[in-house]
């Protein structure tokens, strides 16, 4: 069923009067969007901010419809065009002056989840609201039951402070009253204002440009070149997705452990309804949400929704408002897919939202070959609370970990690389060990983890920590039970294991094993001691496409990049090496021959 | 400012998303219908509806 769901079928029928000024006004915005990303790169505190670039900075235009944004982290843009939209319709723009900024964090009024603070600053000119500046961010702490708010909550006031659409500035000052009631409610006050400084100056260097360039052109010529930004996008995502083939694609995740009940996993379904130039994704049949931290909200199954639909697209289309708009959501309330008040969704956003991905890698599977084997699918979240030997200060760590990408058709899957939701550095050991007392004592890739195939999966990472001092440990860890699956017959990837060792002992176990918790992967405030030791290995990537049609002279790269041995290149990829290294063509032959008559 | 607290929002009937403020109550075969937008009354109405029926309140059917 082709649906005429616009009137705008190419982007000749749009009449653009000056394509060259509509180019250079959009990438104006977008360098406004990077600018304000390294402003905060550079002002704020946290290594969330700073090294790990937790952060998207975006533009709206006066209607509340994003027109520009910076390569940032998807978890976020998906996010915001809900938080934004939300935000302005409940403040009111009759409610805004020069000088406001706003700030918000509820998961349920469009949010992804409740670490990641948004900032909205409405630009005036002439006294006119004519666009917005916004970015979300990811605060380290935010009170709460847990350091750096993973581990097993079980509702949203354990997971910290809430705040609706509320201004942190008026007239250009700081509302200090709300500042106070957040930095009094965090473990981490100097750091938490620091960044939240960070975000409210990224959006007064935005508004700066945004009156700058309406100095130049007008602002009647601003706000159509604004639309014509939005329409050029949509009518080329409609093109994209009405070259697709019409039908319904459906396909099934587990995510594992909540983290509160033991032994439960949830069920994430998920139907891609292709329908002429405009696609709905309908999650109904997911399992009810659970009692722990997995849930997502609307928000970030939205965010993971359009990250996918993103990656499926070929094309170089700008991503704005106009490209959102053929794309509709189903997500039944009170489920693992769109959580209910006062559900906890803390974790959805780390580390149900790449499964959620997955699960739509499958179904476009179906009819793409653009679609891609299953990830690592965690972010590997380790929360560490102490206090600083060097300082006597108190210090929160967030640490992200690498996980190995799913192959696909025509490359091997990424290695240690933060999931795709977050776009995410990891924090180099060395800055870890200046700020923190705790010392890395490995950081390898895992050469068993990944999943063989004609493209095998990238690789997961091990990385090992001694403690220098005291410190509370919590854990937001997922496929330690379910591996990431292959696709096209590659075969499935190594699974996550977090393990600790304490001081004195010789034995690596489980927080389940040592420390009596629920999960081994999921768990809050486990006090470690000085010398004890922490692993955490993260899954890598499933394979693409049949292990023994993989290209002879990469496996044998492999085993001479020590990633795989000479006995696996033989058992797994049927590649027979010789004692130099080199291939033995003739019994790789026949060795894959029997491999493939093995699989008929 | 914030008019209402979470539990008291509306769902859109179609997205599933809670509505802060403006909802838009459009009615559909003779029924009040809670949305979001004006695109997803034409979801609701071309894909919600035709496979799902009538909607609880809880998913932005009208109370009626």
């Amino acid at each position: 069923m082709v649906q005429d769901t616009s009137a705008k079928r190419s982007v000749a029928d749009l009449n653009i009067d000056d394509p060259v000024q509509l180019e250079v006004t959009r990438n104006y915005l977008i360098g406004t969007c990077e600018e304000m990303g390294a402003a905060m790169l550079r002002t704020s505190y946290s290594t969330m901010f700073n090294e790990a670039r937790d952060f998207s900075c975006v533009v709206f235009d006066a209607a509340g419809q994003m027109i520009a944004q910076g390569d940032f982290c998807p978890a976020h843009i998906g996010a915001i065009v809900h938080t934004v939209e939300w935000a302005i319709k409940e403040v009111g723009p009759e409610n805004m002056h020069p000088g406001d900024v706003i700030l918000h964090n509820d998961p349920y009024r469009g949010g992804c989840h409740m670490p990641e603070f948004m900032t909205l600053k409405p630009c005036f000119y002439n006294d006119e609201v004519v666009a917005y500046a916004a970015n979300i961010a990811h605060m380290t702490d935010i009170g709460g039951m847990v350091p750096a708010a993973f581990g097993d909550t079980r509702n949203i006031f354990q997971e910290g402070l809430r705040l609706p659409p509320i201004k942190i500035y008026k007239n250009d000052e700081p509302v200090e009253d709300i500042f106070a009631i957040i930095t009094s409610n965090v473990r981490t006050p100097k750091v938490s204002r620091g960044d939240l400084m960070a975000m409210v100056g990224s959006t007064y260097l935005a508004e700066r440009r945004i009156v700058d360039l309406i100095d130049r052109l007008g602002i009647d010529r601003f706000n159509l070149l604004s639309e014509q930004i939005k329409d050029v996008s949509e009518v080329m995502m409609r093109q994209a997705i009405a070259r697709m083939p019409d039908g319904a694609y459906a396909a099934e995740g587990i995510i594992e452990d909540d983290g509160v009940l033991p032994d439960t996993s949830y069920r994430f379904a998920a139907e891609v309804n292709v329908r002429g130039d405009e696609i709905v994704v309908d999650y109904t049949g997911s399992d009810p949400q659970s009692a722990g931290a997995i849930n997502q909200s609307f928000g970030t199954t939205a965010s993971a929704t359009y990250a996918t639909i993103f990656h499926m697209i070929p094309d170089d289309i700008p991503w704005n408002h106009g490209a959102y708009r053929p794309i509709a959501i189903v997500a039944p309330p009170g489920t693992v897919v769109n959580v209910n008040y006062p559900g906890s969704c803390v974790g959805g956003n780390s580390d149900t939202y790449p499964n959620t991905m997955d699960v739509l890698f499958a179904a476009f599977s179906q009819m793409s070959d653009r679609s891609q084997a299953c990830d690592g699918g965690t972010s590997g979240l380790l929360g560490i609370y102490g206090t600083n030997t060097d300082t006597g200060e108190p210090f929160v760590l967030l640490h992200i970990e690498g996980m190995g990408c799913g192959g696909r058709i025509d490359a091997d899957g990424n290695d240690a690389m933060v999931t795709k939701n977050g776009n995410c550095l990891n924090s180099p050991c060395e800055v870890i060990e200046v700020r923190y007392p705790v010392r890395i004592e490995e950081y390898s890739v895992i050469p068993e983890s990944t999943g063989p195939g004609a493209h095998r999966g990238g690789f997961g990472v091990r990385r090992i920590w001694r403690c220098l001092a005291p410190i509370t440990i919590s854990a937001h860890v997922n496929r330690t039970w379910f591996r990431p699956w292959g696709l096209k017959g590659g075969d499935p990837a190594g699974n996550a294991a977090l393990l600790f060792k304490p001081s004195g002992s010789d034995r690596w176990l489980s927080a389940k094993d040592l420390y009596d918790r629920i999960s081994a992967g999921k768990f809050s405030n486990v006090e470690l001691e000085e010398g004890d030791l922490i692993m955490l290995c993260t899954p890598g990537g499933g394979g693409y496409g049949a292990p023994h049609e993989r290209q002879p002279e990469l496996v044998r790269q492999d085993v001479a990049d020590e990633l795989i041995d000479a006995q696996a290149a033989e058992r797994t990829y049927g590649v027979v090496l010789d004692d130099a290294g080199a291939i033995d063509a003739d019994a790789t032959r026949r060795k894959r021959g029997e491999m493939a008559h093995a699989a008929t | 400012m914030p008019q209402r607290e979470v539990d008291e929002m509306p769902r859109c009937a179609s997205c599933g998303i809670l509505i802060p403020v403006q909802e838009m109550v459009k009615e559909h075969e003779g029924k009040p219908v809670i949305v979001c937008s004006d695109k997803c009354f034409r979801i609701y109405r071309t894909y919600w509806y035709p496979r799902y029926g009538q909607p609880t309140a809880a998913q932005g059917g009208g109370d009626s």
